[in-house]
């Protein structure tokens, strides 16, 4: 009796049944096999679709009979190094721009070039050899990107460089726009802000715009019709316009474009702080074209650039005028006033002209802030500051230079009695009562004078000397002016 | 390692110099641009010598490219660089100037094939030279330190094995920079080669 | 009537290259007296010790390469005609050489191509 029991077959498991040819047919990528001829006995779906042929048309053939055009000598090479010496090789993208004339089907209906890699394996203990061709597109864009990226960063490294170190608002604008000039061929950059209206833009910097072509007896008005820059500016947003020529918005400026050769715009709003469009960063090109991503970035980080120069600048010219005026009147401080006064010196020296100096010492100011507070001390000064403005001509200064103590430089005049006859009227303008709220404060001032030539030739006599008749004035009583007679 | 004699070991250097040659020329028509290669050295070296040799000899960071071959000989060689010089040499070849400290895939893959014709063109001039075949299979490219190169380059539990270090200087337009292959050459098959070398002298000498 | 015997310098820092390279020049049959040098420095002083009519340089060569001193023998020995002998075919190469007035020949040498440069007559 046999002790076998009847014969069991298992199902056949997955991998038994598995179909190779179907395996290979179903991958992601070109798949051939030649044989030791270099014919190929194999290629798989993806490979017939992305060359354009059928498994029929392919199947039997040397690989550089497929296509008209004659393969890369590098790529037949290392075909037959594969498959008659059984040597691999890889061919990568970088080494070789063209391989295979592979196209990726795209959605608009063109074919796109595939970038791509090739290895070539002999496979062992046989005399086949394997071609597989990888899809590197995707690779390749996201370096290029990368490297675009790099580059750009790199630029704007060396403006931010520039921003941090330079003062002049001018050669950062004019920096931005060589910038973008070089990297974009056949462009024009400009940069364009808006005025104090708000509803023009002008030019602010355009190193190689062609003659007088911003310069429009219209200007260039800021209304949703209006030009590229115009639209850019009202929507905050870049605009393009690939084609000026079939651009009806354009109106006018159409065909004064095509006579300096422009033939497309792009336009990227400036932002500044709290998202307040300033101006337009435009490019002009002279030929008819789109940004690509690359220089969509570059426009985007230059128009940063210049908001974030132009603030800096602001800042900066706040300082300045910090540093040279008294923050409370706005007047023009100590050093500010010995700079202006140096400058009148010199001038009146070069012209034989005369001019005064007034030293104001305001009388029972700190009585003021005793009784009723500083806030209300301050906003008598300032008022009176105003008052005092207000009797100057424009030439003239009038400085703070310490808590009551003010100083007028009159420009010039026409002689010392005229200076006397200023000084009657600043102190009628001085003793006239502020009204503040309920209050009605007043003070008088104190006033000395001094007049170059006669009183002194230098700033510091002069100084010393009206100072001196100030005093002079307070002792005789105050609220009235004094000259030092000799 | 007494393995050759000097004659042996000259030749050995000969082929070698031929091999790099014509992977110059190889390389040089890619690029379009003079490439020259040059072998000042070989050495010979067990594997328990190797790993003082690799620290002594090679940069301590090293980038690289591995391909196994078989045939005549059998075995794995690879073509090593300072680490921080393989990107300047892609860049050489490839034309580019870029920042990136690292490489990325792309250049990887350039790096591949660089060592892939280097090595086949010395594994294959040696063959053709010694009348013999050999097979390679496809690089990969890696990068290690000096000391993590002998476990990458091969399992250190086989005594049978030879080392061949070889120092190439590659010469281009606008730098210089020397390479190592290293040759890990299994022994057992090694009398193949030694006999290929000794009947090519005889009929030399 | 006999031809006095060519005297031919080899230049290569490998034995082996000047071993096979002897070779080679042997089974041309031609009246050939071969002197060998391993550097650039031992072939200047040979050439000033022996006189020679033809030298095969080998481009390679750890201290001077070939060009260079086939640059310093074209001066001291403008009668020597020479041929610069490398693995490293390469056109920039090749025309270096040719600016110099070498031939080119690549490695391994063929023996037409030495037979060429030796007898171009013929």
């Amino acid at each position: 009796m046999s002790q076998t029991g009847p014969q069991v077959t298992h199902p056949p498991t997955a991998m038994e049944t598995l179909d190779y040819a179907e395996l290979l047919h179903s991958l992601d990528g070109g798949v051939l096999l030649l044989d030791g001829e270099c014919r190929i006995l194999f290629c798989n779906r993806w490979f017939s679709r992305h060359c354009g042929l059928t498994e029929q048309e392919i199947i039997g053939r040397a690989i550089e009979s497929l296509f008209p055009t004659p393969l890369p000598p590098a790529l037949l090479d290392a075909i037959d190094s594969g498959c008659r010496l059984r040597m691999s090789r890889i061919l990568s993208h970088q080494l070789h721009k063209q391989l295979l004339p592979l196209w990726q089907p795209a959605p608009g209906g063109e074919r796109l070039p595939l970038y791509q890699s090739i290895l070539i394996k002999p496979l062992h203990r046989s005399n086949l050899t394997l071609l597989q061709c990888l899809d590197i597109t995707n690779a390749v864009r996201r370096e290029r990107h990368l490297r675009a990226s790099e580059r750009i960063l790199r630029l704007e490294s060396r403006v931010q460089e520039r921003i941090a170190t330079s003062d002049s608002l001018d050669e950062i604008l004019l920096m931005l726009c060589n910038t973008v000039e070089t990297t974009v061929p056949g462009a024009y950059a400009a940069i364009l802000l808006a005025d104090g209206s708000g509803q023009q833009l002008q030019i602010k910097t355009a190193p190689s715009l062609p003659g007088n072509f911003l310069q429009h007896p219209e200007g260039l008005h800021l209304t949703p019709e209006g030009t590229t820059c115009a639209q850019a500016f009202l929507s905050r947003g870049l605009v393009v316009c690939p084609d000026i020529q079939q651009e009806s918005h354009w109106g006018t400026w159409r065909e004064r474009a095509q006579r300096q050769g422009i033939l497309a715009c792009w336009a990227q709003p400036i932002m500044a702080t709290h998202n307040e469009v300033v101006g337009v960063f435009a490019c002009f090109l002279q030929h008819p074209m789109g940004p690509d991503d690359t220089q969509r970035l570059l426009l985007q980080r230059m128009a940063h650039l210049a908001a974030i120069a132009m603030e800096r600048h602001e800042r900066l010219e706040r300082i300045r005028f910090l540093a040279m005026h008294d923050p409370l009147t706005g007047l023009p401080n100590r050093s500010l006033l010995n700079e202006l006064l140096s400058h009148n010196l010199r001038r009146a020296q070069r012209e034989g002209i005369e001019f005064a100096l007034m030293f104001i010492d305001l009388d029972g100011f700190k009585q003021i802030n005793d009784l009723h507070g500083h806030d209300a001390g301050d906003d008598l000064l300032s008022v009176l500051a105003g008052r005092l403005l207000a009797e100057l001509r424009a030439a003239d200064t009038c400085a703070r230079i310490g808590g009551d103590e003010f100083v007028v430089l009159l420009e010039s005049v026409a002689s010392a009695h005229a200076s006397e006859q200023v000084a009657e009227k600043l102190l009628r303008c001085l003793g006239r009562p502020v009204e503040r709220g309920p209050l009605q404060l007043h003070v008088t001032a104190s006033i000395g004078i001094a007049v170059y030539p006669q009183d002194g030739s230098s700033a510091d006599a002069l100084l010393t000397r009206a100072d001196d008749a100030m005093y002079r004035a307070k002792a005789l009583g105050k609220n009235r002016w004094y000259r030092l007679t000799r | 390692m007494e393995l050759f004699n000097q004659d042996e070991r000259d030749l050995i250097v000969e082929l070698m110099n031929l091999g790099v040659g014509r992977a110059a020329n190889a390389l040089s028509q890619l690029v379009n641009d003079e490439i020259l290669l040059s072998v000042p050295r070989v050495d010979f070296i067990s594997l328990p010598e190797a790993q003082a040799a690799f620290h002594n000899d090679l940069p301590p960071f090293l980038a690289g490219v591995l391909q196994d071959f078989e045939g005549f000989i059998n075995g794995r060689a690879a073509l090593l660089f300072p680490e921080a010089r393989s990107l300047e040499l892609v860049n050489a070849m490839i034309g580019e100037a870029l920042s990136a400290d690292e490489i990325t895939e792309l250049e990887q893959e350039t790096l591949a094939e660089l060592g892939n014709i280097v090595l086949n063109h010395c594994l294959a001039t040696l063959a053709n030279q010694l009348k013999q075949q050999v097979r390679t299979d496809i690089p990969k490219a890696f990068c290690a330190s000096s000391a993590e190169l002998p476990g990458t380059l091969y399992d250190s539990s086989h005594e049978n094995t030879l080392v061949m270090l070889v120092q190439i200087d590659f010469s281009l337009r606008h730098s210089a920079l020397r390479g190592y292959l290293v040759f890990i050459i299994d022994l057992r098959s090694a009398d193949s080669f030694i006999a290929a070398l000794r009947r090519y002298l005889a009929e030399l000498l | 009537m006999t031809t006095p015997p060519l005297n031919l310098l080899l230049v290569d820092d490998s034995r082996i290259a000047r071993l096979g390279l002897r070779r080679q020049l042997n089974s041309l049959g031609l009246e050939l007296n071969i002197l060998e040098a391993d550097s650039a420095d031992a072939a200047e002083q040979l050439l000033q010790q022996q006189s020679a009519d033809l030298a095969l340089i080998d481009f390679n060569m750890p201290g001077r390469d070939g060009l260079e001193l086939a640059k310093a023998l074209k001066i001291d020995h403008p009668q020597l005609r020479m041929a610069l002998v490398t693995a490293n075919i390469q056109d920039a190469l090749a025309q270096r050489a040719r600016q110099l007035g070498l031939t080119f020949l690549p490695k391994p040498t063929r023996a037409e191509q030495l037979a060429a440069f030796i007898r171009p007559e013929v």
